[in-house]
C-alpha cells in the first residue's frame, strides 16, 4: 500500500490564505494601535469611574443603586483597573451594560440597559468576547458550546461566582459540566479512571483535557489537533512513531480506551480478550472462545491481562523482531 | 454528587474565604459568622486576601486493596499539613501560594505572581502517585540500569527438574513462596513554568514549560517465545524512569478587530532506562530451544515540534474567520536492540536492517472557520479541518524470531501507518421564537489511511437539534444524529497474510450506520429548586461486518434535583442509569489448506453478547451555619456495574461439542463513598474540624479476582503441571476504607 504524501497544493494554498488574513488584519488593525498607544492606558485605569463619553454615567453612579452587584465584582480580575484590558479600566460596569444615561434618566428603566442575564445567549457572549478575544476563547463562535447556546453565563458569573478560579456559578468546574455531561461525569465513579475528583482536583479537571471555549481539535481538546495527540501529551511514550506501528493505536486511541473512566482494566472500552477479538479473528493463532473452562485451566490467553500477557507492547514496538506480534 | 463530596474540604475552603470576606462587611455578614474586628479593615477597593492552612491527624484503618483506595491518594496515617493558602493584593500585584498535602506522595506546591496587566508568572509542583498493588510478588531483583535477575540456584534448580513434570511443578510452586512481596507503584513529579507577558495592550507574549519525571514500578509481562515449560510469560515490576518536557512559545496580537498568533511547541520524550533484561525463571543455559534471559526495548526516546500559526477576523454582519495552521514533526531515532540475547541463537539472529529506528511523521493540521449571525434569527457556521500524519519511517524488513526462541523463514515487514482525514463541518440555527432555536447540521469526513483494510472511508453525518434556554423555568436541549460511513479501497490481502477471516471488520473503521438522539431537561420551578433529567440512546450498525463487531446499543438516563431552600442549606440527589450492549461474531478455524477447511466452515462461528449495566447514584447535603458557627457537609455516591459477556453458538457447532459451554461469571464493581465534614470556628480565625471517609469497594472479576489468580500463581495450575505464564499477584480485589481527618484550620 502506498504511503500518503503531503499535498503541497493544499500547503501552499493554506499559507497564502493564511498570509492574507494575516495581513488584513495587521493592516486593518495598525491604525488603531496608532489611536491607542500604550501610554494613554494609565488614564483610563486612573479614572474607571468618571463619565468619558456622552451616554456613559460611570460607575459610581450605578453603585447609588446596585450597591449589592459590587460583592461579586470588586476584588475580581474584571475590577483591577491596573489592568488596561479590564471593564473597571475602561468604562466600569457600563463596558459590559452599555451606556447607562438613559437607564438614569428613565428612572432605572430595566430596557433601557443591557444585562446578560436577560440578553440572548449570543448577545451576552459577544459582550463578553470583546475582551475575551484570546487563543483561549478565539474558537468559543461556531464552537460545541456555541451550537448549542451554551452561552458564557450558562457557566459563569461575573456577580455572584463561587468557585476560586473562572468566576464559575458552581464551586468546582466538574459541578458545572455535570449539569450536561451526566453521564461522562459519572465515568469518574467507575474502578478505573483519570485522578479527577480525587485530589480536590489538584491532579486533574475536566478542563486539563477540555477547553470548555473550544479549540482546535476535536471533542474541543485542549491540546494538540487530534485526539491521539491530545492523550499523547501525558502519555508521551506511547507517541512513537514507532518500528511496528499498531495502526488501529496509531489513529486513535479512544477506540480501545474510555478516557472519563470504564470498569475494565486501563480504562478498556471492553474486557479482554473479548476487546481484541473484536477485530482479531485470527486462524493461526485461533479465535476461540474463552469460558469458564478456560478461566478455570488458567488460560493465559483469558486471565490475567489476557492478550496483553503476550503482547505487551499493544502501541507499539521498536523491537527489531519481536515488535512485529508486540510481544516485546 | 461523588465529585461534589471529595472536594468537600475544598469547598470548605471557599466558605472560608468568603466567610471571612463578609467579616468584613458588616452589613452583610450573617449574625454567626466571625466579627468584621478581627480582620483589618479594606484600605483599597480590594479585599486583602486571606491565609488559610489546615494541620492535624489522619488516621486509617482499610481492609483489602489498599493500593486500589489510594491509587492516586496517599492516605497514610499521621499528621499532615494541607491546603495552605497564601494571598497577597494590592491594586498593583498579586501573589498566591499554595501548598496540599506537605510530605506525602501527593504533595503540590505552587505559586503565582501578577504584575496586574503586565506580567504573570506561575509555577508549580505537583506530585501524582500511582499505587498499582500491594499483593504483588517477585522473584526477581532489580540490579540497575534495567538489569532484572533470579537467583542463578532458583533458574538452575528448575532447569533441572522442569515444571511440566509433576515434580518440577512443585519445585516452580516452591521457588515461587519464596518471592519477595514489593508494593508496586509509580510516581509522577510535574512541574511547571508559564509566563505570559503583555507588552502592549495587544501584544502577549506567552512561554510555558512543563516538565514531567515518571519513576518507580510498572506491571509488565514479556515471554521468551511459544514452547510451553521452557518459553514462560513471566509479569512482573519494570523499572520505569524517563521524563517528558514540553516547551511553548507563542506571540500574540489581538485587538477587537482580530487575533494573530505564531506559537513553537516541542516535547521530548527522554526514556533512562532504554531496555529491561529480565531472567528466565526456568533457565539459567542458553539453549536454542529457550533463552535465560530476555531483552526487551522501553518505550523508546522520542521528540515532536510544531509551528502554529492562528489568526481570526472580525467581519461584517457579526461575522468571523479564522484560520489555524500547524506543521510538525514527530521523529524517534532509538537505537535498535539486538534481535536476542539468546547467545544459542545470536549466530542464526537476522542482523539489524539499520542501526536506529529512523521513525518519523510530518503532522499538518489546518482549521478554517466561518462564524455568522446576519440576524437574531439565524446563526451561520462552517468549518473544515484537515489533518495529515503522513509517516516517513522506512520500511524494515526482518526474518521472523520471536521472542528468543526459533528463528522463522518468513520475512515481516513494518506498516508505517499513515492517516489522512478531511472534515467538512456546516451548521444553521434559526431562532423559530424567542424561546426556540432549531439547529441543522452536516459532517462530511473523508479518511485516507495505508495498512488498513479500507484506503478510504467516506462518513456523511446529518443532525438537528431543538433548543429552549430562554425561559427561566425550563431549559431544554435535544439533539439527533444519523450516520453512514463507507469504506472504500477494500484490501482482503491484508487480512490474508495475517490469517484473519477475509469477511473481517476493523470497527473503527468498518462500514456503519449510527443513529443518536440526546435530550437534556431543566426545571425550575421555583428559586431554589432545580430538577433535572436527561435521555440518551445510541446504536451503531456494522452493516457488512461478517466478523468482528456486529452492532451495539448505548441507552442512557437520569434523573436529579438541586434543593436550596436558603443560602444554608444546600441538598443535591442524582440519579443514573448507563447500559449498553454489543455482539461480535467470530470464527474457530486453522489456516486453509488443502487437508482443512475449517477456515470456511461455518458450523464453527460462535458469538459474543456483551451486556454492560451501570448505576449511579449520588447525594448532598450541606448546612452552612445552622447551627451557631458550624458547616456540616455531608455527601454519598455509589456506582454498582454488572456486566456479562455471554458466548451462543449455532446448534450444529462443531468445535466445542466434546467440552461443554460453561458461561463466564458476570463481572460486578461496586464503588461506594460516603463522607462526612464538620467545622466548627471556635475564634473567627481558628476552626476546628472532623471528616469522616468511609469508601467500599466490592468486585467479582472472572480474570483478575482472587479467585483465579489467588497468589503468585502459574498458569494451567489446575492441570497438575506448568505451561504458560508466571504472574504476579496483581488482582482486582475488595477493600474497606474508614479514613478521618481530625484538623485545625488557621485563617490570618
Amino acid at each position: 500500500m502506498g504511503r500518503i504524501t503531503r499535498p503541497l497544493g493544499t500547503i501552499t494554498a493554506a499559507i497564502g490564505l493564511w498570509i492574507a488574513v494575516m495581513v488584513t488584519v495587521s493592516v486593518s488593525a495598525a491604525p488603531r494601535q496608532n489611536n491607542a498607544p500604550a501610554t494613554k492606558v494609565p488614564e483610563a485605569a486612573a479614572a474607571p469611574a468618571t463619565p468619558q463619553q456622552p451616554g456613559y454615567v460611570g460607575e459610581e453612579t450605578c453603585l447609588t443603586c446596585h450597591e449589592d452587584q459590587k460583592k461579586g465584582y470588586h476584588g475580581s480580575p474584571h475590577a483591577r483597573t491596573a489592568n488596561p484590558r479590564t471593564p473597571a479600566a475602561k468604562k466600569g460596569c457600563e463596558s459590559c451594560h452599555g451606556p447607562g444615561q438613559a437607564h438614569v434618566d428613565g428612572g432605572g428603566d430595566k430596557t433601557k440597559i443591557k444585562n446578560p442575564a436577560t440578553m440572548s445567549l449570543r448577545d451576552a457572549n459577544a459582550a463578553c468576547l470583546t475582551c475575551h478575544n484570546r487563543t483561549s476563547h478565539d474558537n468559543f463562535a461556531g464552537g460545541k458550546h456555541d451550537g448549542r447556546n451554551v452561552g458564557c453565563v450558562t457557566c459563569h458569573s461575573v456577580h455572584a461566582p463561587k468557585s476560586e478560579k473562572a468566576q464559575l456559578k458552581t464551586e468546582t468546574i466538574s459541578e458545572t459540566c455535570v449539569q450536561c455531561h451526566v453521564r461522562e461525569v459519572n465515568k469518574v465513579h467507575k474502578s478505573s479512571h483519570m485522578p479527577v475528583g480525587e485530589n480536590n482536583g489538584n491532579k486533574m479537571e475536566c478542563t486539563t483535557c477540555h477547553n470548555p471555549h473550544g479549540s482546535n481539535n476535536v471533542k474541543m481538546l485542549k491540546e494538540g489537533t487530534s485526539i491521539t495527540e491530545a492523550c499523547a501529551t501525558c502519555h508521551a511514550e506511547k507517541r512513537g512513531p514507532f518500528l511496528w506501528e499498531h495502526a488501529v493505536g496509531r489513529e486513535n486511541c479512544v477506540t480501545c480506551h474510555d478516557p472519563h473512566g470504564s470498569n475494565n482494566e486501563r480504562m478498556l472500552v471492553a474486557k479482554l480478550p473479548m476487546l481484541c477479538q473484536r477485530c482479531h479473528i485470527h486462524s493461526r493463532h485461533p479465535a476461540t472462545v474463552y469460558d469458564q473452562t478456560q478461566i478455570n485451566n488458567r488460560s493465559d490467553r483469558a486471565v490475567g491481562r489476557a492478550c496483553v500477557n503476550c503482547h505487551q507492547m499493544i502501541h507499539g514496538s521498536n523491537h527489531p523482531t519481536s515488535g512485529k506480534v508486540f510481544m516485546r | 454528587m461523588r465529585t461534589r463530596m471529595s472536594i468537600l474540604i475544598g469547598a470548605l475552603l471557599l466558605v472560608f474565604s468568603g466567610a471571612a470576606r463578609a467579616q468584613q462587611q458588616p452589613s452583610t455578614a450573617p449574625s454567626t459568622t466571625p466579627t468584621a474586628t478581627a480582620v483589618p479593615a479594606p484600605t483599597t477597593p480590594f479585599s486583602p486576601k486571606l491565609g488559610t492552612v489546615d494541620f492535624g491527624f489522619r488516621a486509617d484503618s482499610t481492609s483489602g486493596d489498599r493500593s486500589r483506595y489510594q491509587r492516586f491518594r496517599d492516605l497514610r496515617q499521621g499528621a499532615y499539613v494541607d491546603r495552605f493558602k497564601f494571598d497577597k493584593e494590592t491594586e498593583d500585584w498579586v501573589f498566591d501560594a499554595r501548598a496540599n498535602n506537605v510530605g506525602y506522595y501527593d504533595q503540590r506546591y505552587s505559586a503565582s505572581y501578577q504584575n496586574i496587566g503586565k506580567l504573570k508568572i506561575n509555577g508549580e509542583w505537583n506530585q501524582v502517585p500511582l499505587f498499582i498493588s500491594s499483593s504483588t510478588a517477585t522473584l526477581y531483583k532489580d540490579t540497575g540500569n534495567g538489569r532484572m535477575v533470579i537467583d542463578d540456584a532458583v533458574q538452575r534448580s528448575l532447569q533441572n527438574a522442569p515444571p511440566t513434570t509433576a515434580a518440577g511443578y512443585n519445585g516452580l510452586l516452591t521457588a515461587l513462596s519464596g518471592a519477595d512481596p514489593y508494593d508496586l507503584r509509580a510516581r509522577r513529579d510535574i512541574g511547571l513554568f508559564n509566563l505570559a507577558y503583555s507588552m502592549n495592550q495587544a501584544v502577549d507574549l506567552k512561554f510555558d514549560v512543563r516538565n514531567s519525571n515518571r519513576s518507580g514500578y510498572n506491571l509488565m509481562s514479556f515471554g521468551f517465545g511459544t514452547s510451553p515449560g521452557l518459553s514462560p510469560v513471566v509479569e512482573f515490576n519494570t523499572p520505569t524512569d524517563d521524563r517528558t518536557t514540553d516547551v511553548k512559545a507563542n506571540l500574540e496580537f489581538a485587538n477587537d478587530r482580530g487575533l494573530l498568533n505564531v506559537g513553537y511547541n516541542a516535547s521530548w520524550f527522554a526514556q533512562h532506562i532504554p531496555t529491561v533484561q529480565f531472567d528466565n525463571p526456568l533457565r539459567v543455559d542458553d539453549i536454542s530451544g529457550g533463552p535465560s534471559s530476555g531483552l526487551t526495548p522501553m518505550w523508546p526516546s522520542n521528540e515532536t515540534f510544531a509551528v502554529t500559526m492562528n489568526g481570526s477576523y472580525k467581519l461584517p454582519a457579526r461575522s468571523r474567520a479564522s484560520a489555524f495552521l500547524s506543521f510538525g514533526q514527530w521523529n524517534q531515532n532509538a537505537s535498535l536492540v539486538a534481535p536476542t540475547v539468546n547467545s544459542a541463537l545470536i549466530a542464526v539472529a537476522p542482523p539489524l536492517e539499520r542501526p536506529t529506528a529512523e521513525a518519523k511523521a510530518d503532522v499538518t493540521s489546518m482549521v478554517y472557520t466561518f462564524n455568522s449571525r446576519p440576524s437574531e434569527f439565524l446563526w451561520l457556521n462552517a468549518r473544515y479541518r484537515y489533518f495529515d500524519y503522513a509517516n516517513k519511517t522506512p520500511i524494515y524488513d526482518t526474518l521472523a524470531l520471536v521472542g528468543d526462541w526459533a528463528l522463522g523463514t518468513a520475512v515481516w515487514e513494518s506498516e508505517p501507518a499513515s492517516t489522512k482525514r478531511k472534515t467538512l463541518d456546516l451548521d444553521g440555527q434559526i431562532a423559530a421564537s424567542r424561546h426556540f432555536d432549531v439547529g441543522f447540521g452536516y459532517t462530511r469526513e473523508d479518511a485516507d489511511r495505508t495498512y488498513r483494510i479500507y484506503e478510504k472511508t467516506a462518513e456523511d453525518i446529518y443532525r438537528v437539534n431543538f433548543d429552549s434556554v430562554a425561559n427561566q423555568y425550563v431549559t431544554f436541549r435535544t439533539k439527533y444524529e444519523h450516520s453512514r460511513r463507507d469504506g472504500s479501497g477494500f484490501d482482503e490481502e491484508l487480512l490474508a497474510e495475517v490469517g484473519e477471516q477475509p469477511d473481517t471488520r476493523h470497527y473503527d473503521i468498518a462500514n456503519r450506520t449510527r443513529d443518536r438522539v440526546t435530550a437534556t431537561l431543566f426545571v425550575t420551578p421555583g428559586k431554589y429548586v432545580t430538577f433535572n433529567t436527561s435521555f440518551g440512546r445510541g446504536k451503531d450498525e456494522y452493516t457488512e461486518t461478517g466478523f468482528g463487531l456486529r452492532n451495539n446499543d448505548n441507552n442512557t438516563w437520569s434523573a436529579g434535583a438541586d434543593v436550596a431552600p436558603n443560602e444554608r442549606v444546600i441538598f443535591g440527589l442524582n440519579y443514573a442509569e448507563e447500559k449498553y450492549t454489543a455482539m461480535q461474531y467470530s470464527r474457530t478455524a486453522n489456516p486453509l489448506s488443502a487437508t482443512d477447511v475449517t477456515f470456511n466452515d461455518p458450523t464453527r462461528d460462535w458469538w459474543t453478547d456483551q451486556d454492560d449495566h451501570v448505576k449511579t447514584f449520588t447525594a448532598s447535603a450541606d448546612f452552612l451555619k445552622c447551627l451557631p458557627k458550624t458547616d456540616i457537609r455531608l455527601g454519598f455516591d455509589t456506582s454498582y456495574g454488572d456486566a456479562t459477556y455471554v458466548y451462543n453458538m449455532k446448534p450444529e457447532q462443531k468445535v466445542f461439542t466434546t467440552i461443554p459451554l460453561t458461561q463466564v461469571t458476570p463481572l460486578k464493581n461496586n464503588l461506594t463513598n460516603g463522607r462526612a465534614d464538620i467545622q466548627y470556628f471556635v475564634r473567627p480565625n481558628i476552626a476546628i474540624g472532623a471528616t469522616y471517609l468511609y469508601e467500599r469497594y466490592i468486585v467479582d472479576d472472572f480474570a483478575l479476582g482472587a479467585q483465579t489468580l489467588n497468589s503468585l500463581a502459574p498458569a494451567n495450575a489446575s492441570n497438575g503441571g506448568f505451561a504458560s505464564a508466571i504472574y504476579s499477584g496483581y488482582l482486582y480485589q475488595d477493600y474497606r476504607a474508614n479514613t478521618g481527618w481530625f484538623r485545625v484550620t488557621f485563617l490570618w
